[in-house]
């Protein structure tokens, strides 16, 4: 649990970025921006440098170049009959070492040129607390025979007065002279330090740096304050659109301005005014259908009684007809029957369209359903020469619910599975755990084709239009289950494939009110070749 | 979504890539610098002397070390070829230069001897220091073989040269110290190599000072801790920089300026320094700007101290001046009133007359420009009085020829008296000069023309004295005459003598029967072939002459003068009734 947090927070993040596009347009637009002000503030960092280095080069170059003429010129002067050699050197290396002191570069005087001794090893006179191994190999190899001055990069080492060492990039110069007191020739490097240059360039590094993330800043800034413009009024008609799904046909987006996305959001308003409109006219459409229903069941009742009550006179004097108006007296009656059930279907059927079902819930057993069920269509398997079985665990299977509608759903399914059960038997599963119940009607018939299980629910739906309702049903049968099972917050959903069969599943919350997860008894029967 | 680890990682290697460039190298090829600097040898005449030979014999090895010591621009290196590797460490060619007429061939095998002729030294710093004794002239070089050569193993120190290649080579010159009261600058002669090393070898000797012997004849404010460095370079603006080592700070502003004036005149004398650079230890003297004008100091110069560049002269016993071809009366008593003077001399600042009267026994004394009043009579009763000579300081130098010989009397504020003066005093002096800056007294003193007990007719020498003060002034001691060396074998009779500059005098006598002006260093040095010595046709007598710098000298007789500065030397002829034609002093 401990790296759920960041995880959670990853998610979180991602969630975020995944949904908020100002987030994204604000994030990419600073990451562009952060590529081209890298590549523009390198391009001129690369610049500065060049163009210091080659300034500070050219400078240094002839300083050195001034200084070597200095030195020439003033062993010019020495008098001829000066022929000790350390004694000049001295009072040459001397001045330079002060000049070089009071104009920031250090000075070695090697030599003579062709001794084979290496700088470090004696004989080299080098300006106060430097390291003569700052003059680089490369340079003391160029100057080992006689050569033309020469300059390259390197790095000067200076004891400090505290004793540490001091490092820093440097420029050296190197050339020769020959000595008047020996005529040898002896080499003079000019170390000059860059460590202005360096924080000159840190200077402009630091500026730049600091413009690029002003920059940067105020690049996201914008941005977000451009796309903040766009996404709030596309985030307000999200949530009015939203609320319209919801049903609040009444909800608009408030226009204000007179931009593009003011007229978006009037397009918006227009739309939602129209689909209102049109909502409104099928509510009412609907509305009226139902209540034309309704009336005309309940209008239809009155004479149905009338008809009935004459029809049973009839009925009952049948014997004393002729066999043909006896025959149509029998007739008569079980269209009756059928018109009277049909009839109670509808008022049913309006009675949910009203919003007028009423629950009694209390805690059935759907095992006890299941085999009440039977017992109730034990006449009509008989006649169809169908064995329904049922199957159910040693247990009670409990949901708390309308034990008449669930009775009245499981008949309709039991009942829909004899009619198309083709003699085979029919099998009722029941299940039950401490969340759900669940009951299963498996039949062996012809099945249903693809895309027919979700229209087996529909009112006077059959899957053959020619085949008779043989069973006497009205075609209303499982609409109402099905609003029976909605109005328990329960699944009623059907399987079926050409060939194998159908099952149907009801399925219903331990507690009225509860939320179903899943079903104890799958949707594809374990015996079908799906499963398999 | 997928787009953002590319974005992160190309934005990653920006950053890296951004701080991988910020650092400056450390380390890169060698690159040729292209910018040599601007440094031009002179121009003019070189010699690099050919190095020993393989198999040279000792004589031509001793032969070619002489001749490596011509080498152009003066350096040592060559000759140092020719010894061995221990002389060569002990070597000090910069103690002194022997100058030579000639030389003879080198004889001999493991000591190779060579006789110079005509030879004498110049000191390390440049100053004549007398010719060389026969005996000494004659080196023997002890040989050694090494390496299979022979090499010369005890070279003496010093740089030994031809006559005709120091001619070329060095240029005689006067550096410039302080008399012993710090008020005017006195000229020592020296010479020193021309060329590059000019400066360096002026200064050098500058800072090495007049020497113990003339310790109280003149004065030098470079302080001895000072020292020169390598040398005194001279950039293309023509500033000299003179930096000295040592500590400078212990000078007085005042001894700081004198220093810088004795610098100034010094190096003033090299055309192309305009200006000095100077400092002690990188740090300009007390109260000194760090650039010198070589021109400051001019009050201090030893030859024009306040000096009129007038001609002076008697006309009908009054006193005039201007030029020869237009002299007016001077203001004041001398120039109305006839005094009697058969000789007179005016004083540096003209404030000042002596005339010799009475024959020559008497001398009167009094200012110039007085309106009225007499002239006091400070000698009298003297023999036969040589025209009198002012310095600087407003002494006065009288030499009476007694019958016992010169007697030289000096009048400075403290009164007339008496100065012996060695090889002056008691002679038969015929000429005496005293310099501006009152250092000097030249004379021509007739010597007995006895030679090895024969009786010859008598013959004149120039001899010079140095005179010693104490630092308020006051007169110590003059130093013993020496004899200034003739430098020609015959002994003339001078008729006249007189300044040519500050170190030198120009000496008129006769030739049978043409007159010649020769110039004679005072410090008896011989004079650079190039200095001139014109013959003149007529009865001259007299010479008058200045020692300012670029002053006139004339040769006069009593019908005629000639200005001898001038190219072509035409006689004018002279106003006649002018007598004692002079310069002040």
């Amino acid at each position: 649990m401990a790296d759920s947090t960041p995880t959670g927070a990853l998610r979180r993040g991602l969630t975020f970025w995944r949904r908020s596009i100002q987030a994204r347009v604000v994030a990419s637009t600073v990451l562009l921006s952060a590529v081209v002000v890298a590549a523009v503030g390198w391009l001129l960092i690369q610049q500065t440098q060049e163009g210091l280095l080659k300034n500070r080069v050219e400078t240094v170059v002839a300083e050195a170049a001034n200084e070597t003429a200095d030195v020439n010129s003033q062993l010019a002067r020495a008098p001829g009959t000066d022929n000790d050699a350390g004694t000049q050197l001295r009072d040459l290396f001397e001045p330079i070492e002060d000049r070089g002191a009071a104009r920031g570069f250090a000075v070695v005087l090697a030599g003579p040129v062709g001794s084979g001794v290496p700088l470090d090893g004696g004989g080299t006179r080098s300006s106060a607390g430097l390291d003569v191994t700052s003059v680089p190999g490369s340079l003391q190899d160029h100057f080992a025979s006689p050569a033309d001055p020469a300059w390259t990069y390197t790095q000067i080492r200076m004891d400090q007065e505290n004793g540490e060492v001091r490092e820093g990039a440097g420029i050296v110069v190197g050339s020769q002279i020959e000595l008047k007191a020996d005529g040898e020739l002896y080499t003079l490097y000019y170390l000059f330090s860059l460590d202005e240059d360096a924080e000159t360039l840190s200077l402009v590094s630091r500026a730049l740096l600091t413009a690029a993330v002003s920059l940067l800043v105020l690049v996201a800034g914008l941005t977000w304050l451009v796309t903040r413009q766009v996404v709030t009024p596309i985030r307000l008609a999200r949530r009015v659109a939203e609320r319209l799904a919801a049903g609040e046909l009444q909800e608009r987006v408030r226009v204000t301005g007179e931009d593009d996305l003011a007229r978006l959001a009037t397009s918006f308003n227009q739309m939602a005014s129209s689909l209102q409109k049109q909502i409104r006219q099928l509510e009412e459409l609907s509305r009226v259908q139902r209540r034309f229903v309704s009336d005309v069941s309940h209008e239809l009742r009155t004479p149905l009684t009338t008809v009935r009550m004459a029809g049973d006179v009839l009925y009952d004097g049948r014997r004393d007809f002729d066999p043909a108006t006896s025959r149509a007296a029998e007739l008569l009656q079980t269209e009756l029957d059928r018109f009277e059930t049909l009839l109670a279907d509808l008022l049913e059927i309006s009675r949910f369209d009203a919003g007028a079902a009423q629950l009694d819930t209390d805690d059935v057993n759907l095992v006890d359903v299941a085999h009440r069920v039977v017992n109730m269509t034990r006449a009509l398997a008989d006649q169809r020469s169908v064995a329904v079985l049922v199957r159910a665990p040693g247990r009670p299977c409990l949901a708390e619910a309308d034990v008449r509608r669930v009775e009245r759903i499981v008949r309709n399914l039991v009942t829909n599975a004899i009619d198309h059960a083709e003699s085979r038997d029919v099998v009722i599963r029941v299940e039950g755990d401490e969340s759900a119940a669940a009951i299963a009607v498996r039949d062996y018939g012809v099945g249903l084709a693809p895309g027919e299980s979700a229209m087996v629910f529909n009112r006077f739906w059959r899957a053959d239009p020619a085949r008779a309702r043989t069973s006497g049903g009205t075609g209303l049968g499982l609409s109402i289950s099905l609003e029976d099972t909605h109005l328990h917050g329960g699944w009623l959903q059907a399987w079926g494939r050409p060939g194998e069969g159908a099952q149907f599943r009801l399925t219903l919350p331990r507690r009225a009110g509860g939320q179903l997860r899943q079903s104890p008894i799958p949707l594809v029967p374990v015996d079908s070749q799906e499963m398999v | 979504m997928r787009r953002t680890p590319a974005l992160s990682t190309a934005i990653a290697l920006v950053i890296v890539a951004l701080s991988g460039c910020v650092s400056l190298p450390e380390s890169g090829p060698v690159v040729p610098a292209d910018n040599e600097g601007s440094f031009a040898d002179e121009l003019g005449s070189r010699y690099l002397p050919n190095p020993p030979q393989p198999g040279e014999s000792a004589t031509d090895i001793v032969r070619h070390f002489l001749e490596a010591m011509t080498a152009t621009p003066i350096q040592t290196n060559s000759a140092a070829e020719f010894l061995t590797e221990d002389a060569q460490a002990s070597w000090e060619p910069e103690g002194e230069t022997i100058v030579y007429g000639d030389a003879t061939q080198p004889k001999g095998q493991t000591r190779v001897s060579v006789a110079l002729t005509d030879a004498h030294v110049l000191d390390s710093r440049g100053v004549f220091a007398g010719r060389l004794p026969p005996a000494d002239r004659t080196f023997s070089f002890r040989m050694t073989i090494e390496e299979g050569q022979w090499r010369i193993d005890d070279p003496p120190d010093a740089l030994i040269v031809p006559r005709y290649w120091t001619d070329d080579q060095f240029r005689p010159v006067d550096v410039y110290f302080f008399d012993p009261t710090a008020r005017i600058l006195v000229p020592e002669p020296v010479s020193v190599p021309r060329g590059e090393q000019f400066a360096t070898a002026l200064t050098r000797s500058l800072l090495a000072g007049p020497g113990p012997a003339l310790a109280q004849v003149s004065r030098n404010f470079l302080p001895p801790q000072l020292t020169l460095g390598l040398s005194v370079p001279v950039d293309a603006d023509g500033i000299a920089d003179v930096a000295l080592q040592g500590d400078g700070s212990s000078m007085s502003a005042e001894e700081a300026e004198l220093a810088a004036v004795q610098l100034a005149w010094t190096l003033r004398q090299d055309p192309a320094i305009r200006s000095i650079r100077l400092t002690a230890d990188g740090q300009p003297l007390p109260g000194q700007s760090s650039l010198i004008r070589v021109e400051d100091g001019a009050q201090y110069g030893p030859a024009d101290f306040s000096s009129s560049t007038s001609l002076l002269a008697l006309r009908d016993g009054r006193l005039v001046s201007g030029q020869p071809d237009a002299m007016t009366p001077v203001d004041g008593l001398a120039g109305q009133q006839d005094y009697g003077f058969t000789d007179f001399a005016v004083s540096l600042d003209s404030t000042q007359v002596a005339g010799i009267t009475d024959g020559g026994t008497s001398v009167l004394l009094g200012p110039t420009f007085a309106r009225d009043g007499l002239l006091d009579q400070v000698v009298s009763g003297a023999t036969s009085l040589l025209p009198p000579v002012w310095d600087f300081a407003d002494r006065l130098w009288l030499v009476d020829r007694t019958s016992q010989g010169a007697q030289v009397t000096l009048i400075d504020r403290q009164g007339p008296r008496l100065v012996d003066v060695p090889g002056v005093t008691g002679e038969r002096v015929r000429h005496v000069l005293v310099s501006r800056d009152g250092s000097r007294l030249v004379s021509v003193v007739r010597r007995p023309g006895r030679v090895r007990g024969e009786e010859r007719p008598p013959r004149d020498q120039v001899v010079t004295s140095r005179i010693q003060y104490d630092d308020r002034g006051d007169l110590l001691a003059v130093t013993d005459a020496r004899r200034l060396p003739w430098p020609t074998g015959e002994r003339p009779r001078i008729r006249d003598i007189a300044w040519r500059t500050a170190t030198s005098v120009a000496v008129l006598y006769p030739i049978r029967e043409l007159v010649q002006v020769r110039t004679l260093t005072v410090d008896g040095a011989p004079v650079d072939a190039s200095v001139a010595s014109p013959t003149l046709g007529g009865d001259y007598r007299y010479l008058i002459g200045s020692p300012e710098i670029g002053g006139a000298l004339f040769a006069a007789s009593a019908q005629a003068y000639t200005d001898l500065t001038e190219a072509d030397r035409n006689p004018e002829p002279a106003d006649v009734d002018l007598s004692t034609l002079t310069y002040t002093g």
